[in-house]
This record gives structure tokens, sequence and C-alpha cells, in this order.
């Protein structure tokens, strides 16, 4: 299998956006994303030739889910044993914004990722991938390769978690302004 | 299904979501990180051409290694450790007649660390060993005790038409055949040897100790001594286990 490969090449430029996406609504934090792509290209390039071709998003999906759940695992390890702080580089200055909308982006994000890790794997990649990122339906049940009705239980307890979840975040922040 | 940031005419619970949902914006394109990672791969793939299997000769060093140490201290500890719980001759059980009492106790007999020299040299020690003892043939029960009080005990339950050998009499020739095969000590197992057949003209152990006597009187370089003893030997047992040893040593100038 060589990177010419136009195959390859092809579903590069067509995924390498999508996969952008899954990552963030797995929570992976901004720093990593870069990583973390090459990495899951590295096992599509690998594991090509055997693919039967039957769902292409979903076996990426796949293989980005696994990638990322590996990642987590040695990341933990070295956390324990360097203690490495995370660097978002969303926190990082780039010019083209004022101050104040990059602090407010920020800001929204961070709470966003905070209400989000207290969701199940499953909900959460379910309503980030329809609620943020604008997948239907029917894609997301591709991706997942479980059936329509699935994705639409799956997001409506999501619902019900994000709505309870804002909930007791107002509640909190009136106690505590 | 709309999503929920479009929805955001309900409740104040409902506005409150919708509001958070809108305040974050989905992942835009990054086409400068995409053309980083691709990059990235090209060299990684270049590499991959460049030098296959370049990450196996360290990790393939490394089991060598490893291996070799592993093998060398299992050879270490096995030679200084378990061989020797496995040669250790255990506290000995001489062979008598229900009716002889019971031996003095003695301190465990060894095998000699090394082959002795004389041995070595001598053939006397070898047939000596093989002949009075056939014990010595790889058996389990008979690798463990010490080939000097198997070919005893073994010719004392070998011959029936041998008187029993007196615990006594098996203790003098046993001194004597440590003093001459563990302690090279020829002189002294020629003294033990000579009170021996002196003492019991017609003992049990008269053949074996006949024998040693040979075995020793060479060890010296005494052949008058040598010679004596292989002609009595002769005489006294014609066709005996040590017959082809003593006439050897009898035919020899």
């Amino acid at each position: 299998m060589r990177l010419r490969d136009a195959r390859f090449r092809e579903i590069y430029e067509t995924w390498f956006d999508h996969i952008l996406k899954w990552l963030y609504a797995f929570g992976v934090p901004s720093s990593e994303t870069e990583d973390l792509a090459q990495e899951i290209f590295l096992v599509v390039r690998r594991k090509l030739a055997r693919f039967d071709g039957a769902n292409l998003a979903g076996w990426l999906y796949r293989i980005t889910q696994l990638t990322v759940r590996d990642h987590r695992r040695r990341s933990w390890f070295k956390n324990l044993v360097t203690r490495r702080r995370e660097v978002d580089l969303t926190e990082l200055s780039h010019g083209g914004e004022s101050p104040e909308r990059r602090y407010e982006q920020r800001e929204n994000r961070r709470i966003f990722q905070e209400l989000m890790d207290k969701m199940s794997e499953k909900r959460r990649t379910t309503f980030v991938l329809f609620e943020v990122e604008g997948y239907s339906g029917q894609e997301i049940a591709e991706m997942h390769d479980v059936p329509l009705g699935t994705v639409w239980t799956r997001l409506h307890h999501a619902r019900k978690d994000f709505r309870r979840l804002v909930k007791s975040r107002r509640r909190e922040e009136q106690k505590n302004p | 299904m709309t999503p929920m940031r479009d929805d955001g005419s309900g409740d104040p619970d409902s506005r409150a979501t919708s509001e958070v949902l809108r305040q974050v914006s989905p992942t835009l394109p990054d086409p400068e990180m995409k053309r980083r990672v691709w990059v990235a791969l090209s060299r990684s793939e270049t590499r991959a051409v460049a030098a296959p299997h370049v990450w196996r000769w360290p990790v393939l060093a490394s089991a060598m290694a490893i291996l070799l140490v592993a093998g060398t201290a299992g050879a270490v500890i096995a030679r200084r450790f378990i061989g020797p719980m496995f040669h250790r001759a255990p506290q000995v059980t001489p062979v008598v007649a229900p009716a002889a009492a019971t031996p003095p106790r003695r301190a465990p007999v060894r095998r000699a660390p090394e082959p002795p020299a004389v041995a070595m040299a001598q053939p006397a020690v070898d047939l000596g060993v093989v002949e009075a003892a056939p014990a010595a043939r790889p058996s389990r029960g008979a690798r463990r005790a010490a080939p000097a009080e198997r070919a005893v005990a073994r010719t004392a339950t070998d011959s029936p038409a041998a008187a029993t050998p007196s615990p006594r009499e098996r203790a003098e020739v046993l001194d004597a055949m440590i003093a001459l095969r563990r302690d090279h000590d020829a002189g002294r197992a020629g003294q033990l040897l000579d009170r021996y057949l002196a003492a019991h003209p017609h003992g049990a152990l008269r053949e074996e100790a006949l024998a040693l006597a040979i075995e020793a009187a060479d060890a010296r370089g005494d052949k008058t001594s040598v010679s004596r003893w292989a002609r009595a030997y002769q005489n006294d047992y014609p066709s005996g286990r040590f017959a082809t040893f003593a006439r050897s040593h009898l035919t020899t100038p």
C-alpha cells in the first residue's frame, strides 16, 4: 500500500475534516487532534487493503474510536509518570479576533466540554455530532453502525441529560454568583 | 428532528440549553493542519520504505542479550545450587543381614568433588566400581549412593556364598577406599588394607580389599606389593570379579 494510492488519497481528502469533528465529539483536546489524526490515517493506510468497502464512514469512525481509546490509555499512563499539563491550543492567542471574543469562545467551549464529560460516550458523541457538528440521524447511524431508531433514542436521552446538566449548572451559578 | 439550538421558543430551561448550544461553534475545517498531517504521513512512509524494520534490530539485540544473561545465570544456578542437591550422597544405609548389628554412625561419605588423577590413570578404579558395584549403572537409587559404599554394600548382597561382613570389617575397607579414592592417600590406604587383610585372612570383603590393595600399591609405585597382592588375588579368586584386573598387574613387569 503506497501513500500515492489514489484510494487512500481520496479517503484522506474526503474524510479528514470529518475525523476532526469526530475527535471533537470524543472530547479530544485540540492540542492532541493533529497527532491523533495522523495516527488514525496511519491505521487507515495499513488496513485499507483488508477493508471490504461496505460502510466506509462506520469503518473510519470505528478506527477513530479505537485510536482515541488507545491514546487515552497511553496518556493516562504517561501523565501518571510525567504529570504533564494538557495545553489546549484554543487557549493560545491567534490573530483575527478581539481578546474579549476569544475569551468568550474559550469559556463557552470549556463549559460545554465540562457538561459533555458528564455524559456517556455514546450519548455524548450522538449529541455533539447531531447538535453541534450538524450530522443527520442517518449519517450518525451509519457511523455508529446502529439502526436509525437507536440514534434517536440516544439523542433523546442525551438531550434530557443535557437539559438536566444545564439546569443544575444554572442553579449552582445562582447560588454562587 | 430539529436541532436544539433552533428550538428556543419553549420554557426557560429549553431556551437556556439552546443558548448554550448556540454559543458553541462547530469544528471548522483546518486546511493547514490537513496539509501538515499529509506531509507527516508522506515522511513516515518514506522512512518506512528507506529503512524497513530498522526498529527490529535493537529489539532483537536486546532479546538476545537477555536470553544470554538469563541462560548463563540459569546454568550457574543449576550447577552451583540445584546440581549438588541431586548429587549429594544421602546417609548410608548399609545392606546387612537381619542378624547383623546396626553399624556405628559415620560421617556421610560424599563423592569426591572431581575425578581423581589416580583414578584417571588407573583403570582399576573404574574396574573396581563397575565390577563390584553393578548398581553404578544408571538406576535412580544407586546413583545417589557413594560408589565406594555401593561397591561394598553390593558385594555383601551379591555374594551369597561369602559370609556377611561385620560392620567393623565394612568400616575398615570403606576407610581404605576413602583414603585411596577421595583423599588420594595411597600410603594410608595401603596400611589400612594391610591391617585388614592381616586381621581378616578369610574376611567377607577380602576380595575387594585385595583389589583395592593392588590399586593402592600401584598408586604408590610399589611394584613388589602390586605383584604380591595380585598373586594373592589370583590364588584365592582365579575367576573372581577382579581377575582380569589382577592378572593385568601380575603380568606387568
